[in-house]
């Protein structure tokens, strides 16, 4: 079974009341197993998207259906750890069962093995955002919904992660639903790319990036073969 | 004090009164605890519960006792009631604050993760509430010891209460003070070497916040 996602009409209503319709008619699908990139100018509905995946927003016309047994993973927007438990503590109240050695191996890969007492408190937002990351991957998910997971990382810290990201999501053949205004982050996990536009928001283009048919390739593909047209999609104002 | 300590007499009278208090205390704290988080948490309810609140918050502790006297009679049930719904409104009030202040963006996230209902209040909902209780509990200890010694010295036949009314009625103040200030020591010793430590156990994590 494939991430259907079909929304027929979806209206936020602000505080004054007033509702506005921010989906009419959007249809996208993801094979099991694949990566697909969100991409849209901000405001235009991406992360509100993800909420309605999430199951954290029923508010609409239409329907959702997940791959597998719908379990799922998330990294949110803001990295939402408990404030009174320690970075071993927030991984482990989503993964009891993550045995000490897997616990040890996944802080390490995230960079994070000097942090594992440290409460939220104690970490820089770029940390903290590394330990939500750390959180999604420590949980076996169908699904894993990343909300501009990157965002404060350094440049460098960024690549790597986003590796351990591209490699963990294909190894244990999730779904992956990303929204992100980078194309880079698209470019480096996805194998199908999404071009949310206009308001209220339709899809504006799919593309799939060829070298990552079927999504299980770990050879990343050359930027100068993507990037260019990818670009061309996430401004699609300019067009 | 000695005679009354050799005799026996004074920590009889001191440990009923103590049983008193635990038992009124537990009970307020539970109920008000409920009371609290349901209203914190359901608007429609607050709506409801909210002015009964008010009236028992403004109703004095004194006529609350003796209704409970007259109502269900000269019993450990009605004293320890009287006392428990005395402390209660103060518990509610605290505890609904606690449960406006939950943070919504953890509980979706467990909810995101599907993190069992007994997990996700163990870890996310209950250390939130936990400096609130324990707020609750050393606010709520001070207010209840005094008014189980009022409800000792109206209807009960034991208790430092009991025993404060008669050093009253004899004028004996070495009576009263052998009775009143070993009780107070214990209170104190309660609050100062369990209740205190624990509000700063619930809180610690606080320590931590940028």
């Amino acid at each position: 079974m494939q991430l259907e996602i079909r929304i027929d009409q979806k209206k936020l209503r602000n505080a004054q009341g007033a509702e506005r319709v921010i989906f009419q008619d959007l249809e996208l699908s993801l094979p099991s197993g694949w990566s697909g990139a969100l991409l849209g100018p901000s405001g235009c509905g991406k992360s509100t998207l993800l909420r309605m995946v999430s199951g954290l927003d029923r508010d609409f016309i239409g329907e959702v259906t997940l791959p597998g047994q719908g379990r799922m993973a998330c990294a949110f927007q803001e990295p939402r750890l408990l404030a009174w438990r320690n970075v071993e503590q927030n991984i482990r109240f989503v993964a009891p069962r993550l045995s000490e050695r897997e616990l040890i191996e996944l802080l390490e890969r995230f960079e994070l093995g000097g942090h594992a007492k440290h409460f939220p408190g104690e970490l820089s937002l770029g940390l903290a955002r590394r330990v939500s990351l750390a959180r999604a991957m420590a949980v076996p998910a169908d699904v894993v919904l990343l909300d501009e997971p990157f965002a404060s990382l350094d440049d460098s810290m960024r690549g790597r992660i986003r590796s351990e990201i591209a490699r963990q999501v294909q190894s244990a053949g999730a779904t992956v639903l990303l929204v992100t205004h980078d194309i880079d982050d698209a470019h480096a996990i996805c194998g199908r790319v999404f071009t949310l536009a206009g308001a209220p928001a339709s899809l504006r283009s799919v593309v799939d990036l060829p070298t990552y048919a079927g999504n299980r390739s770990l050879e990343f593909p050359s930027k100068t073969g993507c990037a260019a047209p990818l670009a061309a999609l996430a401004s699609p104002q300019r067009k | 004090m000695v005679a009354e300590a050799k005799s026996g007499a004074l920590l009889a009278q001191n440990l009923i009164t103590l049983l008193r208090v635990l038992a009124s205390f537990s009970l307020a704290m539970l109920a008000g605890t409920v009371l609290g988080v349901l209203m914190g948490r359901h608007p429609a309810f607050d709506r409801f519960a909210d002015p009964l609140l008010v009236i028992l918050m403004n109703v004095p502790a004194l006529v609350i006792i003796i209704l409970a006297y007259i109502w269900a009679g000269l019993g450990e049930g009605a004293a320890i009631a009287a006392v428990a719904l005395n402390k209660l409104p103060q518990t509610a009030v605290t505890m609904r604050e606690g449960a406006r202040a939950l943070d919504p963006d953890v509980a979706e996230m467990a909810q995101v993760f599907k993190v069992p209902l007994w997990r996700s209040w163990r870890h996310c909902t209950l250390p939130q509430l936990a400096p609130y209780l324990a707020a609750a509990a050393r606010s709520g200890l001070s207010l209840v010891w005094k008014i189980v010694l009022v409800v000792e010295l109206l209807g009960r036949p034991n208790g430092v209460g009991f025993e404060m009314g008669m050093a009253f009625q004899l004028f004996d103040l070495r009576l009263l003070f052998a009775y009143s200030i070993p009780f107070i020591a214990i209170m104190l010793a309660l609050e100062g070497f369990a209740l205190r430590p624990l509000e700063q156990y619930a809180s610690r994590w606080r320590r931590h916040a940028a």
